[in-house]
């Protein structure tokens, strides 16, 4: 008899539930949620499912995914090393994870985004790049937030970087900034890109008249080939000069686009835009999913910077709103605001928001073209805006 | 890769104001705004040269020496679209569908292109 109560104890005490914690138990409905919303809704799929999944095997108990037996080499806080242990005996994604400690998976993520991107709407309307720039409004008045909390310069800065709606350039700041906030700002920045079509819209309808909303812009100019060649090298190099510290982020991003453009590389570019980018959203994705483990992560501390980088983003889309009110003044009617809102460098997230949101008043509007120029002005000006964080802080 | 912070090689570790916060949040905004600014104008000055360009290159006009030609009719549309990876038919469905879907007639839209998107990503 004894030897089966003790047998029981020894299953109960070795069951997942015996370790299960409250906060591990919130996070698995935030997990539940965050695949809903990407299955059933699809908000951003590519993206939400594999960060919930990755909170999803987080926070199951006992699977020690993101277990780091090397006592922080790998990338963890406050766990203590296991005497004798390998690193390859840490949790499978912990491993993974060095690939975000590092800015290797945000890098290469830039360079699918360049194979990806067309800076064809960029070239034929350079005012995008002003409504680029506008919407990196939040990550400064975030950045005067934090420090108003308490937060110093370096975790400050690093926390701003969520207003810039960029995934990548949020993680490469934060590695190199604040990495003990890493995985609050990373969850944070990537969930808000996928929310972007709840978060974005009523503030786009607060900023602007049903009139703005219904404008109808002008066909652009066709591109040539040799300026489409000629940017991503001329860019590069002239923000090079100007802010070495973003060359990184922005490098890559114009490699890829050059070997979108430059035509003798498609075989590189079509690995780029596909393989290789999939391959590392989806590691990207569930590492920084996992990041997000219910003891660790459910905090005040933690919970302000998420509230924080809602506020960023809001402050960002109102940036570009307002500055594309400005420009509709301008040009007397000839920019419709919503264009504004795309400045946030989610890419194409927040100009299919744009062309979504002026559909609803004019069914005819096609903004979707004209809204990837600020969009894609919007990851220069993210990139910008970390590189020169970066400078002041690191 | 390692910089020199600018910040901390100015106050050491001292903790910052919401002064000295405020200034350098309106320099990094204005810096972004300049440097966005600058590329702008360059794109700028890269639209002017090959339009000019394109333009020293393109035929001269032929000397219109009959009345002008009348409109197309207007359940026609003219110019030529580039197809790629895509076949005649796919292209007149998907122009059939824009312009019932828009309610504007084929010949009030210009279609440049129509290409295969690779699966979204």
């Amino acid at each position: 008899m004894e030897l089966i109560t003790q047998v029981l104890k020894g299953l109960w005490e070795n069951s997942g539930l015996a370790a299960l914690s409250w906060q591990n138990v919130v996070m698995l409905l935030v997990s539940f949620i965050f695949l809903y919303l990407g299955i059933r809704k699809k908000f951003e799929p590519l993206v939400l499912v594999p960060i919930a999944f990755g909170m999803l095997l987080a926070n199951l108990p006992g699977a020690d995914v993101m277990k780091d037996v090397t006592g922080g080499f790998l990338g963890s806080f406050g766990e203590e090393a296991v005497p004798g242990a390998m690193w390859y005996e840490s949790g499978v994604l912990r491993i993974l994870y060095v690939g975000v400690k590092s800015s290797v998976f945000p890098c290469l993520i830039f360079l699918g985004v360049g194979a990806m991107t067309d800076f064809g709407p960029l070239l034929s309307n350079p005012v995008s790049l002003v409504l680029g720039a506008a919407a990196q409004l939040g990550i400064y008045v975030a950045f005067l937030a934090a420090i108003l909390l308490g937060f110093t310069p370096e975790e400050a800065a690093a926390m701003a970087m969520i207003g810039g709606a960029d995934g990548p350039t949020s993680i490469f700041t934060a590695t190199k900034l604040a990495p003990q906030l890493l995985a609050p700002i990373a969850l944070a920045a990537y969930s808000y890109m996928a929310l972007i079509p709840i978060i974005q819209p009523p503030i786009i309808k607060a900023l602007t008249t049903k009139k703005e909303r219904a404008v109808r812009m002008t066909q652009l100019r066709r591109v040539s080939k040799t300026e489409k060649i000629i940017f991503p090298i001329a860019v590069l190099t002239l923000v090079a000069f100007i802010l070495p510290s973003a060359v990184p982020l922005l490098g890559m991003l114009m490699l890829g686009n050059l070997l979108r453009e430059c035509g003798v590389t498609d075989r590189l570019s079509e690995t780029a835009q596909n393989a290789l980018m999939n391959t590392v959203t989806v590691l990207l994705g569930i590492c920084v999913g996992a990041t997000a483990n219910g003891t660790d992560f459910i905090k005040l501390r933690t919970l302000g910077i998420v509230a924080l980088g809602l506020a960023a983003f809001i402050f960002s889309t109102a940036g570009g709103v307002l500055i594309g009110k400005i420009l509709y003044v301008l040009t007397k009617g000839k920019i419709n605001p919503i264009i504004g809102a795309a400045g946030v460098s989610a890419v194409p997230m927040a100009a299919r928001v744009a062309q979504n949101e002026g559909k609803k008043y004019d069914p005819a509007n096609f903004l979707l073209m004209h809204a990837m120029g600020p969009n894609v002005a919007g990851v220069i000006g993210s990139a910008v805006a970390a590189g020169f964080l970066l400078m002041m802080f690191s | 890769m390692y910089y020199l912070g600018i910040y901390h090689s100015l106050y050491g570790d001292a903790p910052m104001t919401f002064g000295k916060a405020l200034l350098i949040a309106v320099i990094g905004f204005l810096l972004v705004f300049l440097i966005l600014g600058v590329i702008a104008l360059f794109v700028k000055l890269l639209g002017a040269v090959f339009n000019s360009k394109n333009k020293k290159s393109a035929p001269a006009p032929v000397p219109q020496t009959a009345a002008p030609a009348a409109p197309p009719p207007s359940d026609r549309s003219d110019g030529s679209v580039t197809l790629t990876n895509v076949t005649e038919e796919e292209a007149a469905l998907i122009m059939a569908i824009v312009s019932n879907s828009t309610g504007v007639p084929l010949s009030r839209l210009r279609f440049d292109s129509i290409r295969l998107l690779e699966d979204e990503k």
